[in-house]
């Protein structure tokens, strides 16, 4: 893939997830490149979020590596470990955001933290990151007083706080109507372009998925079935991937594949 | 000339990262040494890279000017700065000014304020306890619907759950006002009435006040906490969708139940007080155990325990009543649930020793 030579932004080998015995993740090779959007798709349970879990470093694999811009995150030291996650920003698929403070406060709490900004300066990039997601007039609003669609895009606005170079999104258009639904992919499409960030995006939202997706993935039952550009996977002829593709409800692929979100070893719920 | 010269303030490369914070720093130096009214310009000939953070450097400049009415102007910007401020939205952001803080209202105002939303709480307060009585002892004998299944499952909760550590508590107590109440009477020649006095005090006083407290503490605020996630989570809609009017459903049984356990706690506590008495004028004031056992049951009036057991049942309703009613109003998000777990505690606490103190008087004056 690394034509030029460079180590792609993000990479895993042969990477595993075992809950119990039962593989999650089996044997995972995915390779994304610096800037691009790459999408993860697959049905319920495929493994997707333990996926983006894994590529974020809160979850650990059973096996197998995960790298960044080909470094191994597995050996980084807890500096390094916070520089990156400083230069990452997770999108979470209901925002997120610390339910105590304000808008404009979840915002500029990792502008605090992280950076020696002058205050004005802080106060002026965070109404420009909630300016960005339409959400200025929002600012001292609680999370609790937000509706689904403004908590994920404040969540957004949280996320690229910090000018991440490289942005998870966990489900971004799951719960909103079409129209909110359309205006998410144009905002993911705008921070590609003016950000340059790699993106990864995981959704099981095939016309974000095919408005969005440089490449994409399609995951079923943890294996990676299908990867390219959207042409390149709509002309798969596996099974699997064209049932999901084609939106045929497979009576087999109910329980047995199902990822255990509760009650599993690791923390993850 | 009239129009004073043209502040010139160049920026550095990057204007990104600490660069931004420097830049800042050097445009804020030059408008505090800038004659009023003077115009400024902001060179971004030697910048090649901006991040949010410069912008931000650079939207605060411009933000002052216009608020001291100075023209700036902003030379040689990089096709990049105009891109990032396309995407961030500046001129929107500069457009609007942040809000004014709201001045608060006056005093006065607020204390009359203040005095409102304490009334409208007590009537609150009074028309749940009147509904209580009624679901719970009014209605069931009318035929009403009873949940009984969760009737006893409080019952257990609140009660069976609390045995150990009132038995405990009052224990302890009995024995150290056993102590307190011998060094008193010591130089008196009267440590006998030790039993006489722990007795009463126990059985009118303390048993009952203890054993309310830490079924507040155990029980007040499980009943906000489990009622206010409740609400967080919709289920309190859901019951109402159902017809199932969540007040009934989720406070009748817990009301009923504690006017059951609260009394049976304080017997309990009762006891354990006494006996926590006895370990210490047995052992240490070498009162002989049957003269101990004497000299409590021709002290104790049955008005005496029965005092003390009516006041534990007003006790049990004002504890229901501000846990549930801490869950139900609850609004806001999961971080109010903790806070109506603390405030349900602190109210109820607060409002058993002020019963308390009131039926004393009452008690003391009247009968």
């Amino acid at each position: 893939m690394a034509e030029d030579g460079t180590p792609p932004a993000l990479e895993t080998r042969g990477l595993t997830v075992r809950f119990g015995g039962r593989a999650v993740l089996d044997r995972i090779d995915i390779r994304i490149r610096r800037g691009e959007t790459y999408v993860v798709m697959g049905p319920s349970g495929c493994g997707k979020t333990t996926l983006l879990k894994c590529l974020v470093r809160l979850l650990p694999p059973t096996e197998g590596s995960v790298l960044v811009d080909g470094r191994d995150v597995a050996g980084l030291g807890p500096e390094e470990s916070d520089d990156l996650r400083r230069a990452t920003g997770m999108v979470f698929q209901n925002g997120a955001l610390l339910n105590s403070i304000s808008l404009r406060e979840n915002v500029a709490l990792p502008m605090r933290a992280h950076l020696d900004m002058p205050p004005g300066v802080v106060e002026e990039a965070v109404r420009m990151k909630l300016a960005q997601v339409g959400l200025l007039e929002a600012a001292d609003r609680m999370p609790a007083e937000l509706s689904g669609g403004m908590r994920k895009r404040a969540g957004i606005a949280r996320a690229l706080a910090l000018d991440p170079r490289l942005v998870f999104f966990d489900e971004p258009t799951s719960g909103l109507d079409p129209v909110t639904s359309d205006g998410m992919d144009n905002l993911v499409l705008e921070l590609k372009a003016a950000l340059g960030a790699t993106m990864v995006v995981v959704t099981h939202d095939l016309p974000s998925a095919r408005k969005i997706a440089d490449r994409l993935v399609v995951l079923s039952r943890g294996r990676a079935l299908a990867e390219g550009t959207w042409d390149e996977v709509q002309a798969t002829t596996d099974p699997e991937v064209r049932g999901f593709l084609d939106r045929h409800a497979e009576p087999p692929v109910i329980g047995e594949g199902a990822t255990p979100l509760v009650g599993a070893p690791g923390g993850m719920a | 000339m009239n129009t004073p010269t043209e502040i010139l303030v160049p920026l550095a490369d990057p204007l990104a990262g600490p660069g931004a914070a420097a830049a800042a720093r050097a445009l804020g130096e030059a408008l505090r040494g800038a004659p009023p009214g003077a115009p400024l310009a902001i060179d971004l000939g030697a910048v090649l890279r901006v991040d949010t953070f410069g912008l931000a450097a650079l939207g605060e400049a411009v933000r002052r000017c216009r608020r001291e009415g100075r023209p700036v102007r902003v030379l040689r910007a990089p096709a990049g700065a105009g891109r990032l401020a396309a995407f961030l939205r500046l001129d929107r952001v500069l457009a609007t000014e942040p809000p004014p803080a709201a001045p608060p209202p006056p005093l006065l105002e607020r204390a009359g304020e203040a005095v409102l939303a304490f009334r409208d709480y007590m009537v609150t307060l009074l028309s749940m306890t009147a509904e209580g009585y009624r679901h719970a002892f009014v209605d069931p004998l009318r035929g009403g619907a009873v949940r009984a299944e969760q009737f006893v499952r409080q019952l257990a909760e609140t009660g069976m759950g609390a045995v150990p550590i009132v038995v405990l508590i009052n224990f302890m107590i009995g024995l150290i006002l056993a102590f307190q109440m011998a060094y008193a009477l010591r130089d008196y020649g009267a440590t006998l009435y030790v039993a006489r006095f722990v007795g009463i005090t126990v059985t009118r006083e303390i048993g009952p006040l203890i054993a309310a407290i830490l079924v507040a503490g155990r029980s007040g605020s499980a009943m906000a906490a489990e009622i206010g996630t409740m609400v967080v989570t919709e289920e309190v809609d859901a019951l109402e969708m159902m017809a199932l009017r969540p007040r009934r459903f989720l406070f009748s049984p817990r009301f009923a139940a504690l006017a059951v356990t609260v009394p049976a706690l304080c017997i309990f506590a009762d006891l354990a007080g006494i006996l926590g008495g006895a370990f210490v004028g047995v052992l240490s004031y070498g009162i002989p155990a049957p003269t101990y056992y004497s000299e409590t049951v021709n002290a104790l009036r049955v008005t005496d325990i029965g005092s003390g057991l009516v006041k534990s049942f007003f006790f049990a309703n004002i504890v229901a009543v501000i846990g549930c009613l801490h869950g139900i109003r609850l609004r806001g998000g999961p971080d109010a649930v903790g806070r109506a777990a603390t405030t349900a505690v602190v109210e109820s606490i607060i409002g058993v020793i002020l019963f308390d103190a009131l039926y004393t008087v009452l008690v003391y004056f009247v009968f």
